[in-house]
Formats: C-alpha cells, structure tokens, sequence
C-alpha cells in the first residue's frame, strides 16, 4: 500500500506546503522588484507540491495495476532507520557534551562509542586507537590548522 | 616564446620550488579536511607569509590553492566525503569505483587528470589571459541567469529512475538555497531572526551531510562488511583508458577555463557541468553513476583548471571571483601590491615568477600527490567499525572549523538525515546539489535582469550569450526528455521499480 | 674600561628598561586582542594588521589579531560582548555590525558593547566606466530623469544601497538600483556598461583608477577628499546626502576611564605617525578621529539613521 514512492511523495506534499506557508509570510519591501522576495519561494512550494502529489499518484497507480501489497519493500527497514538513528545520536551527544568536555576528551569518546556501535569490541586496543585517533585529530586541527576547538571546562 | 624562456629563467629560484611545494603539500592537507575549503586552507596560511618576499608570498598562496582544489577529491573517492565544494561531482563515480575495489585507479584518475587541468589552465592564463578576461566582462546578469539555466538543464539526465523523484531532489536544493539575506530586497527569508543563517546555508554543509554522514548511517544500519580491500598502490590509466579519458577531460578543461574566468560561478558548477557533459558526450553513458573512470577525469580537470583561470579576473581587473582569490588578493594587498591592468607593467616580475611558481606547483602536485596515497589507502583499508569512527570524528572537527560553530555541525547532522531517507526512499542527490550550488545565481541574476530591463523579459533574448545558453538548455532538455520517453515506450513496465 | 663599558652599553639598556616599565605601567596588560568579523585577508583584517605595526608601540603591548567569522558578525560580537572589560579584547568596528544587528535577532547586538575610537572613514565614490557617456552626476541624474537610470550597489542590505537610495529620493529621479554579490560583482557590470553607476570604496576601486578604466563622479563623504581635491561632493552638488563608512575601535562595556584615555591618546598618536599616515593615505583612507563621548553620539546617530532607513524600506518591522 505504502510503496517508496508513495511516502516519498507524501513527504514533498508535506514539506512543499510548510515551506509554501513560511512564503506566504515572507516580508514585503520597497526596495522589492516585482517579483519580490517571496516570488520564488511560492513557485518552489507549489512545484514540491504537486510533485509530490505525482509521485503519490504514480504510485498509487502501480499498486493498483499491480495489485499486490509490497510488505516486502519495507522488511527489515524499521530496525535499519533505528540503527541509524543510533549513530545520529551519538553525534547529538558530542553536540551537547562538546563545550563541557572540551575537543580532545569528546572526539575521543565518538571515536570510541561509534567504533563499539559499529561492532568493534570494546578492550584496550579500541581505547588506544580511540586516544591515538583524537590525538591525531587534534594535531591536525588544534595545532596544525589552527582551529580554536572548545577547551572544555577542565 | 620568448615569454617562455624568461620564464624558464624563473625556474632555478629555489625559494619559488620550495614555496610552490610547500603550498601544494599544504594545499593537499587542508582540501582533504571536510570542511577546510581552498579559502580557509589559504587563509591560514596568510599570517606567515607577510615576512616573506612579495613572489614568494603569492606563490606560496597560489600552490596552495592548486593543491587545496586536488587534495578535495582525495576524501571524495575514499570516504565518500567531498573536501571541497567541487569534489561533490566526483563522490557519484570516484566513491563507487572505490567499493568495487579500484581505489589506487580512481585516485590515479584523479591526480592524474588533476595535473593534466592545472597545466592546461596555466596555459590559458599565460596565453589568453586577455580574451579571457573579456569573457568575464561579456557576461552579464542575463547572461548568468541563463548559464545557472542550462547547469540545471543536466537534472533531467542526471535523475535517474523516476524524473518526478529527480525534480522533486531538485527543488528541495533550490528551496535550501533561498534561505539567507534576500538578493534584491535585502530582507531576510527563512532566518527566523537567526543570524547563522543571514548569510544562507553553506553548500558544504549539505554535501557533507548528504554524501558523507547519510553512508555512515546507511553504514550504521547494515551489520555486514562488504566492501572490497584496495590494493595501497596508486595505479595510473593505461594507454587505452588515457585515450578514453581525453574526451572528458578536454570538457572539463573547457568548461573550467571559461568558468573559472568568470565572478561567481567557479569551481563547483565548472565540476558539475563538465561531469554532466562527459557524460552526455560519452560511449559509455551507462557506466556514469556506478563507477565510470570519465566521471572522474571531467570534474577533477574542471576544478583544478578553474583554479588557475580563477586568477584572469584577480590579476587583470584586480576583481576576486571567489573566497580563494579574495584571499589571495588579501596576499597581494598586504605586500603593496595592488592587482590589475597596472600590475603586469608595474610588478611584471612578480606575474613571472607566480606564473613560474604555478608550473612546479602542477608538477610536484603530480610527485607529492604519488607519495601519499599510499597511506590514504592503508587507512581507509583498516576494519570498518574504525574507519567509520575516524570519518565521523573527522567530519565533526572539519565541520566545525569552519565557523567555529555547532551550529553548523547541526546542519549539518540534520542534513545527514535528510540524506538518508532520500536514500532509503531512492531519490538522487546530484539534483539538490545542483540545485543548491545554482539556485541562488539563478534567482538572483533572473531578478536583477527583470529590474534592469523594467520587467521586460525580452531582455533575455536580447542578451546575445543568454540567447545561446538558452537555446542550448532548450534543446538539451527536450532531448533527454525525448530519449526519456522513447525509453519508456520501449519497455515493458516490470511493475514497481525496487 | 669598566666604565666606558658602564657608559656604552648598560646605562642604555637600563634607560630602554625603564622606558619600557613606563610604559606597561601605563597599560594594565602586555597582550590585546582584537577582534574582527573579516576574514584574513579582508577589508577589516588587512586595516587591523597595518594599525597594529604603528600601535604596538604606542601602547606598549602586543597586539594580537583574532578574525572570528560567521554569523554576518554576529559571533564576532557576542566574543566581544562575553569577554571581560579589562583592555584586553576589542573589536575593529564597521557598520556591518550595526546591519547585522539590525537585520537579524542575534543574542548580542551593538547595545551591549561600546564604541571607544573612531579611526577612519572609507570615502564612498560614485564611479562610472571611463568609457560611458557620462562626464559628471548631474549627466547621470538627467538621464535618470529623462528616461531611467540603473545604478549599482554591491550588497542588498548595505551602507551603499541605502546612500544610493537615499540619492534617488532626494533628487526624485526614476532610477533603478541594482544589488549585487560584492564589490567585484558590481564593477564588472560598471565596466561592460550594464549600469550607468556604482558606488564602491576608493581602496577598491584604486586598481581600475591608475590604469584609468573607470572615472570619478563624486564622493558621499563631508567635505572634499585631499587624494581627489577636483572630486565634488554630493552634498556641493546640492543634495543632502552624506555617508561615512566608519572605521572604529569598540570594547566590552564597562572599560575603566583610564584604559579609554590611554586608546584616545594612542589613536591619535597613531593617526599623526608619518610613516602610518602615508600607508593610510595611499590606501584612500580618511582620518576621521572621535573620542569616546563623540563616537557615542555617531554610533548612536548612525544606528537611529540606519533603522529608520531600514524601517521606512520595509527591509525590517
């Protein structure tokens, strides 16, 4: 029922009308010309949308035609997207810790923390590559290229 | 010729080697760091070159910038992560050949045609830096409109499957790039008061989410390695892959050259283009997309010409066209030296030895680029849960250096995410790149011609070099479409395509 | 021996001491930090590292330049804004911060800092093409009157615009006023002829002007320029239009009065230096000296100035 293609147009309908009615907003000013600074952004939100509304439509037609329910498409995909969103929040996590614990310490936590998640067994010799790896990191960064990384509150 | 052998004579400065290797090595170094763009990597450099003579200086900032456009690549064919802006074209095929176990080719390719770019751009800089240079004053708003047209005008043969899921990647890049300072009114869209993004989202910021951080999660979600080991030895075309190769990249020298001379338009639409058209023009259409040696050789000769003609404009109306060659002219200004009409008369001397420091710049490029890759190679063969760990680490410091911001680390995640479920969805990225890369000089330049001519759209038949672009768009569009259809016809629908 | 040693060599040194101690007794700190929102290599930064030559030592510390991107400025800001007000951080003042603050929500705005010296103002020149028909302003004006001009300036929301605009209101000619992406963008449609006019900086435009591609109409500054003596101003030409693109020294509030009579005293200093004086005039900049009650009052005066304009366009509520 719930073909790729059918949430994928769904997901341009939605994302065309949000930025539809944020152009809708838009301020209007006398320095405008006439096609104005929400010109574009109404013509992009109404092309996203009825896109989307073809891509469902396509979609919905070859399911019919087809006439079988694609379960299949999306075995096995929840567990995936989860996955991924366990590694999107390891990086979330070195956002929020980043400026408490400084550039060295936090790196070498996501090194360590992603390496594990991704299968890598957690011994001596992941936090040895964890604590090479941010000192490397930092070499080139701090030393090297000169970027004020945050220094933590230590 | 006699304007070669006084360069020749430039030659034996060893201040001039050591600074154009110096500038490509670091050049390399900075272009590879995610995040670290050609302008910051010379920027950085920028303090320690008031002590040295003026030439020595300017070379040094200018090998730089040679290095910095190939040293991008590097990270685009093994970790899927474009370094600069202009490796984007090359992540599609450079990435995909590396999984099929043709790394050292791909970074041969690379280099290789690299080189081949920087000397054919130093070419058109030494010889035609004065047609050139009238390129770049022929175009005008119109002009640029209809040149950001036919870049987009590539969507519809780079879509793929579905032509609406192309369109649909195309308008979302479009949509990115309105967010900012408004061209025309100066109000500001989409900010929501957030000065982060008055002056709109860097493009960086997205090809690095949506390339490099959705295949750590596409990564992240599979428990398998499959992947495939690469020997670490960097191998050169042979005789018949550098025939096939010519074609893509005398497009790419091409397009470059004449993109790198113009404000504005640089090495990313230069890289896209030429990939675009190397693919149009090429015997092996069907390769593009799952590891083609061409889609290779087209950006990287565009990019690392643009980074020599990118100096026609500086050097001859003392106008940067880009963030490098602001800093470059930074470089120029801090010695006293002011570029323009009067500096080939003033300082020739100068010219002469940037134009001498550039030639061993493209050619150590070439040694310096052989002696590393070995170890690029070594490290993106370590196990997979390392090599993940490292890439992100290192996604999330480049990222970060380049404002100092989490801000942007956070577009960038979010990017990333985006990027993974246009995957998971099977929607194609080169469209929002495009889009992303192209939407603004469109709009602005179509805004700007409107209130030039008083809202009267002629002005862009009127427009000699916008007629010409137009026209071509015109026919490359119904030309891909046709070819779409006829496709169409031809085939039986096999029901939901996968 | 020992006293022609005593006489040559440590009564010197000794006296070089105590001159130096004088100094740092003067100055509460031996490094500053200055911060600026340009780039290395920028307008900002290539102005800040000339001044620190001569200031260095004037002051008697040493000068170290910190280029904190992002935001428009607004991270350069809000560095400023979040550092103690001890004389150890400052910040090189352009309008841009005013724009950016103006234009945008950021958490730190030009209210929670404070303009100490002002240095410079940066002539703003209308300049056309040396091969346009246009001789004077006033050809320009009539053509804009007769028919439509089309003018340039480099950034939609900048100090350009808004002298051009104010221009176009305060002759009522029809004109039509382009904006561009930067200065270069804007000059290349000046030289191939696209626009009548632009508006630019003279360090910008200096290049063009030796080789004589581009020609001088006038100069939104106050008075006449000493680098350009038969350039009219706006004003002279009977419309009251004047801009000065500043070019400043601000600080955290709450700096000790001692530490902001020492930066007045420097600057001025600085400004007289001769050496400095002809770095700086040959880069067309114009010395525009402010104490620390003045430069109030400007800032604040240009602000109100710049709101209103911004407000009156539409450009922000």
């Amino acid at each position: 029922m719930f073909s790729r293609d059918f949430v994928g147009g769904l997901a341009a309908v939605v994302t065309g009308s949000l930025y539809f009615f944020l152009s809708l907003n838009l301020r209007s000013s006398a320095l405008a010309d006439s096609v104005g600074p929400a010109g574009l952004p109404k013509i992009l939100g109404g092309l996203m949308i009825s896109l989307g509304l073809i891509l469902c439509a396509q979609a919905l037609y070859r399911s019919i035609k087809s006439n079988r329910l694609e379960t299949n498409e999306w075995h096995g995909q929840g567990r995936r997207i989860l996955r991924a969103f366990g590694l999107l929040c390891l990086g979330v996590g070195y956002l929020l810790l980043v400026k408490t614990l400084g550039y060295a310490l936090s790196i070498a936590i996501l090194l360590a923390l992603v390496a594990v998640y991704q299968g890598a067994s957690a011994n001596w010799h992941l936090a040895a590559i964890a604590s090479v790896g941010a000192g490397t990191l930092w070499a080139i960064f701090v030393l090297l290229l000169d970027v004020p990384m945050p220094s933590g509150i230590f | 010729m006699d304007a070669l052998l006084s360069l020749l004579s430039h030659f034996s400065d060893i201040n001039l080697i050591l600074a154009a290797t110096l500038g490509v090595v670091w050049g390399i170094i900075g272009g590879a760091m995610p995040g670290i763009s050609p302008s910051i990597t010379m920027a950085l450099l920028l303090p320690f070159t008031y002590a040295l003579q003026p030439s020595t200086a300017i070379v040094l900032l200018a090998s730089t910038y040679v290095g910095a456009e190939y040293g991008g690549s590097i990270p685009a064919i093994l970790i899927r992560t474009p370094g600069t802006n202009a490796a984007a074209a090359t992540v599609t095929d450079g990435y995909e050949m590396n999984r099929q176990g043709k790394a050292g080719l791909a970074l041969g390719i690379s280099l290789y045609s690299g080189v081949i770019g920087s000397l054919f751009g130093l070419f058109l800089l030494v010889m035609l830096s004065k047609p050139l240079a009238s390129v770049a004053l022929a175009f005008t708003p119109p002009a640029y409109f209809a040149l950001g047209v036919l870049g987009l005008s590539v969507i519809v043969s780079l879509s793929g499957e579905s032509l609406v899921k192309g369109l649909i990647a195309a308008v979302l890049g479009l949509m990115i790039a309105t967010i900012g300072t408004d061209p025309v009114s100066g109000i500001s869209r989409f900010t929501f008061g957030s000065s982060e993004l008055l002056s709109g989202i860097k493009p960086i910021l997205i090809m690095v989410g949506l390339f490099a951080m959705s295949e750590l999660l596409v990564q992240a979600s599979k428990l398998d390695d499959a992947r495939v080991k690469t020997a670490p030895r960097i191998r050169f075309p042979d005789n018949k892959l550098k025939k096939r190769l010519v074609l893509p990249q005398a497009i790419g020298g091409i397009l470059g050259g004449f993109e790198g001379v113009m404000p504005g338009a640089g090495g990313t639409v230069a890289s896209f283009m030429s990939y675009n058209e190397a693919k149009r023009w090429s015997r092996f259409k069907s390769e593009f997309g799952h590891g083609s040696p061409e889609g290779i050789a087209a950006p990287e000769t565009a990019n690392n010409t643009v980074a020599e003609t990118a100096l026609v404009p500086l050097l001859s109306f003392g106008i940067p066209g880009s963030n490098s060659t602001a800093i470059l002219l930074g470089g120029f200004l801090i010695h006293g030296l002011v570029p323009g009409p009067l500096l080939f008369t003033q300082s020739g001397d100068i010219i002469q030895n940037l134009y001498a420091g550039l030639f061993i710049a493209a050619i150590s490029l070439l040694f310096i680029g052989m002696a590393i890759m070995p170890a690029c190679i070594w490290m993106v063969n370590r196990p997979r849960p390392y090599l993940n760990a490292f890439i992100f680490a290192l996604i999330m410091s480049g990222i970060y250096s380049i404002n100092n911001s989490l801000f942007d680390l956070s577009i960038m995640l979010f990017a990333g995410c985006i990027g993974f479920f246009m995957r998971l969805l099977k929607f194609p990225f080169l469209p929002t790149v495009l889009g992303l890369v192209l939407g603004f000089m469109i709009e602005s330049n179509f805004r700007r011609s409107l209130v030039l001519s008083g809202d009267d759209l002629g002005i862009f038949v009127d427009d000699r070099i916008s007629l010409v672009l137009l026209s071509l768009a015109t026919i490359f569009i119904i030309g891909s479409l046709s070819k779409r259809f006829i496709h169409a016809l031809f085939r039986k629908d096999n029901g939901p395509q996968g | 021996m020992k006293s022609i040693l005593i006489r040559t060599i440590v009564l010197p040194l000794l006296l070089l001491i105590v001159s130096l101690s004088a100094y740092s007794q003067n100055y509460p700190l031996k490094t500053i930090t200055i911060i600026t929102h340009s780039r290395p290599g920028g307008g900002s930064d290539v102005f800040l590292r000339l001044l620190s030559r001569y200031l260095t030592p004037e002051l008697g510390v040493n000068i170290v330049i910190k280029n904190i991107t992002g935001g428009s400025g607004a991270a350069a800001i809000a560095e400023l804004a979040n550092s103690t007000p001890d004389g150890s951080t400052f910040y090189a003042t352009t309008p841009t911060f005013i724009y950016t603050s103006l234009l945008s929500r950021p958490t730190f705005t030009d209210k929670d800092v404070d303009p100490i010296v002002n240095l410079f103002t940066d002539p703003e020149l209308i300049y056309t093409a040396a091969n346009s028909p246009y001789q004077t302003l006033k050809e320009v004006l009539d053509k804009a009157r007769d028919s439509r001009g089309i003018w340039g300036a480099a950034n939609p929301a900048s100090l350009e615009r808004q002298a051009l605009e104010r221009l176009k209101s305060a002759t009522g000619v029809n004109a039509a006023v382009i904006s561009h992406e930067g200065g270069g963008d804007l000059m290349i449609n000046v030289l191939n002829g696209t626009l009548d006019i632009g508006v630019g900086e003279a360090q910008e435009l200096n290049s063009q002007l030796q080789a004589g591609s581009l020609r001088l109409l006038a100069t939104f500054s106050d008075r006449r320029l000493s680098q350009f003596p038969d350039l009219p101003t706006v004003q002279e030409l009977g419309y009251d239009v004047v801009v000065r693109k500043f070019r400043g020294i601000a600080a955290p509030k709450g700096l000790a009065p001692e530490i902001i009579d020492q930066w007045e005293q420097a600057i001025q200093a600085v400004l007289n230096n001769p050496e400095y004086k002809e770095s700086y005039t040959a880069d067309n900049l114009r010395p525009d000296y402010l104490g620390y009650i003045e430069y109030k009052d400007f800032i604040a005066d240009f602000v109100a100035e710049t709101e209103d304009y911004l407000r009156n366009a539409g450009i922000i509520e």
